[in-house]
């Protein structure tokens, strides 16, 4: 091969690569870093310190936990809504179906900071500020654009005649929707659970003005740390946060895979 | 006796009429083809009796059962896809014994009568497969497995052989008709193949525009069509307008009387039923017309000709096994109950 074009191949890969993990390199090394001055490429002390100190406050360990528990039940609420929701728009002639599914798109089309403070301030007239489900609840209204939008796709791409199928073999409507159309809509349900669940692990700006400073997500207490100057911390916390993320991507990519070889063949 | 009752059924989609007065019977083990090109009402037909088309007006009976406005679940017909709806998360077993666990029967016998059926239509050995891993008619042998497993009072085939190659399909119709008579089973086959249903069907029914124009055996729907659509519509034709004068018509050695106010008459002549001859025939039997040919096509089994006819802007085709040169002039033979006359 031409070795110019071999060249300009390793560039193109290292940068990209640079691209990539190159925020997580600068993370990773921040979070080990005791003693790192301006303009030293890499810090001149490493040290677990931070680590120990994150582990050692509770608080650290606590919001990580607080996001995990909003993420999983906001996923919950999102997939209780929108598979009622979704099936609905995908089965049945709906008036303004378009404009309704839009409405959907709404809390994520305009700048958050607006939309979360006047929740906010409309959520702590009745109770809900300052507290672990004024965040779900606001988390699960912004989160609806991504499952009612893949959960209706979902649905809508199980062709009629398998609920027919069933129906003519004498299964009631809701018969057949646990036994075919739900297990057929598996992989859609769970992309859209991955695109709920990573969400709402990584959404600030809801987090910190419903529940600050009550209580502290993952996000908001990285903020906090990192508005101190205590980069090390932020990037540790930053570090957890992947954690969960990944472990969900790898188990659900394993299941997601074998069933969507299985549904390949309709 | 009577199996299925349909009186007076009529749908409407907008001004479109699917249904327009349809009144069909199912007799005891009776095979009946619903024929018609696409749009003709057959498939709505069939949608209606399993229930997945609500109708505007009519009754449907079941062994006098009235089933109307029974939802699909409650009516004990099994209808069969046209795409077979094989659901792909279960492997051929769970495909077919799905019916049967809805009726709540004993493991044991779930298992005996799925394997029975599955040894039947010769797919036993598929039993673990799922769905994506069959052939387009071991495909089809599942879905017919999963309809007739549940013993229904009435089957309903929905073009059960359009997806499948030609040859296969030749085999398949012979089987299913065999099963179908050895399981006595009152059938209602929709296709728009026309040779498909007459040779598979006990009663043949023709639509058209959401009618029913005619209701018979095969050979009476072929030998006396009730109409020209009927007559063009079944079999192998060509037809052929031939202008009036003085309120006749007058074709080859027969002359045929216009009704007033009629301008011309659409003549259809089964192909296949012809003579062809360079002579003229001395006997005055039937249809005699005469021609030049102006084309040869070899179909295998038969020549394909075209023959320009004076009376007739249309060439008539015919087929015959001789082999006539192009451009002779030739005598087409058409023995009485061959040839169709229409007046329009």
């Amino acid at each position: 091969m031409n070795p110019w074009r071999v060249t300009l191949r390793v560039i193109a890969i290292l940068l990209i690569l640079f691209i990539l993990i190159g925020p997580l390199v600068g993370v990773v090394l921040w979070s080990f870093a005791e003693r790192w001055y301006w303009p030293s490429p890499i810090p001149q002390d490493f040290g677990l310190r931070f680590w120990k100190q994150v582990f050692s406050q509770g608080r650290v360990l606590d919001s990580i936990l607080l996001s995990l528990t909003i993420a999983i039940i906001t996923v919950g609420f999102s997939l209780a809504l929108a598979i009622p929701a979704a099936y609905g728009f995908a089965r049945y002639r709906i008036p303004l179906e378009r404009i309704l599914l839009v409405l959907f798109l709404m809390p994520q089309a305009f700048p958050q900071l607006p939309i979360f403070i006047n929740l906010a301030s409309t959520f702590s007239k009745i109770g809900l500020g300052g507290n672990m489900w004024g965040i779900i609840l606001a988390h699960t209204m912004a989160s609806l654009v991504f499952s009612v939008w893949i959960v209706t796709a979902t649905f809508k791409a199980i062709p009629v005649e398998l609920e027919q199928v069933a129906r003519n073999l004498g299964a009631s409507r809701f018969r057949t929707f646990l036994t075919i159309t739900l297990p057929l809509a598996v992989p859609g349900l769970i992309a859209s659970s991955i695109f709920v669940f990573l969400w709402s692990m990584g959404e600030f700006t809801a987090a910190f003005f419903i529940g600050a400073p009550f209580i502290q997500t993952a996000t908001v207490l990285m903020y906090t740390a990192s508005m101190g100057y205590n980069l090390q911390i932020a990037s540790a916390i930053a570090i957890l946060l992947i954690i969960p993320s990944i472990i969900f991507m790898v188990i659900i990519e394993r299941y997601l895979k074998a069933e969507y070889i299985a549904g390949l063949g309709g | 006796m009577v199996v299925l009752e349909t009186r007076n059924l009529k749908k409407y989609y907008g001004k479109v009429h699917a249904l327009d007065d349809v009144s069909m019977d199912v007799e005891e083990g009776e095979l009946l083809a619903v024929i018609g090109p696409s749009g003709s009402g057959k498939t709505t037909f069939l949608r209606s009796i399993a229930g997945f088309v609500k109708l505007d007006a009519g009754s449907i009976k079941l062994h006098g059962r009235d089933i109307t406005n029974l939802p699909p679940e409650k009516r004990n017909v099994a209808m069969f896809f046209q795409n077979y709806a094989l659901w792909p998360h279960m492997n051929v077993f769970d495909n077919v014994a799905y019916g049967l666990k809805l009726r709540k029967l004993p493991k044991d016998e779930i298992e005996e009568r799925v394997h029975k059926i599955l040894k039947l239509l010769d797919i036993e050995d598929l039993v673990n497969r799922k769905p994506n891993q069959l052939s387009g008619g071991q495909q089809q042998r599942v879905a017919l497995a999963r309809a007739i497993v549940v013993e229904p009072e009435l089957l309903l085939l929905d073009e059960p052989l359009s997806n499948l190659d030609a040859k296969i399909r030749m085999r398949i119709r012979f089987e299913i008709k065999a099963l179908q008579k050895r399981l006595n089973l009152a059938t209602i086959y929709v296709t728009h193949d026309q040779e498909e249903a007459l040779s598979i069907a006990d009663k043949i029914a023709i639509m058209h525009l959401g009618k029913v124009l005619q209701v018979g055996k095969p050979e009476e729907v072929y030998r006396n069509p009730a109409n020209f659509f009927v007559a063009d519509f079944i079999g192998t034709n060509s037809v052929i307008i031939v202008h009036g004068k003085d309120g006749k018509v007058q074709i080859g050695n027969r002359t045929f009387n216009l009704p007033a106010g009629s301008k011309y008459a659409r003549i259809v002549v089964r192909s296949d039923e012809v003579t062809i001859s360079s002579e003229e025939p001395k006997e005055e039997k039937g249809l005699t017309i005469s021609g030049k040919i102006m084309g040869r096509l070899y179909m295998g089994s038969k020549y394909r000709y075209e023959i320009e006819i004076e009376e007739s802007n249309d060439p008539l085709f015919v087929n015959s096994q001789n082999i006539y040169d192009v451009g002779s002039e030739v005598y087409v033979i058409i023995p009485d109950g061959s040839f169709f006359v229409y007046e329009v």
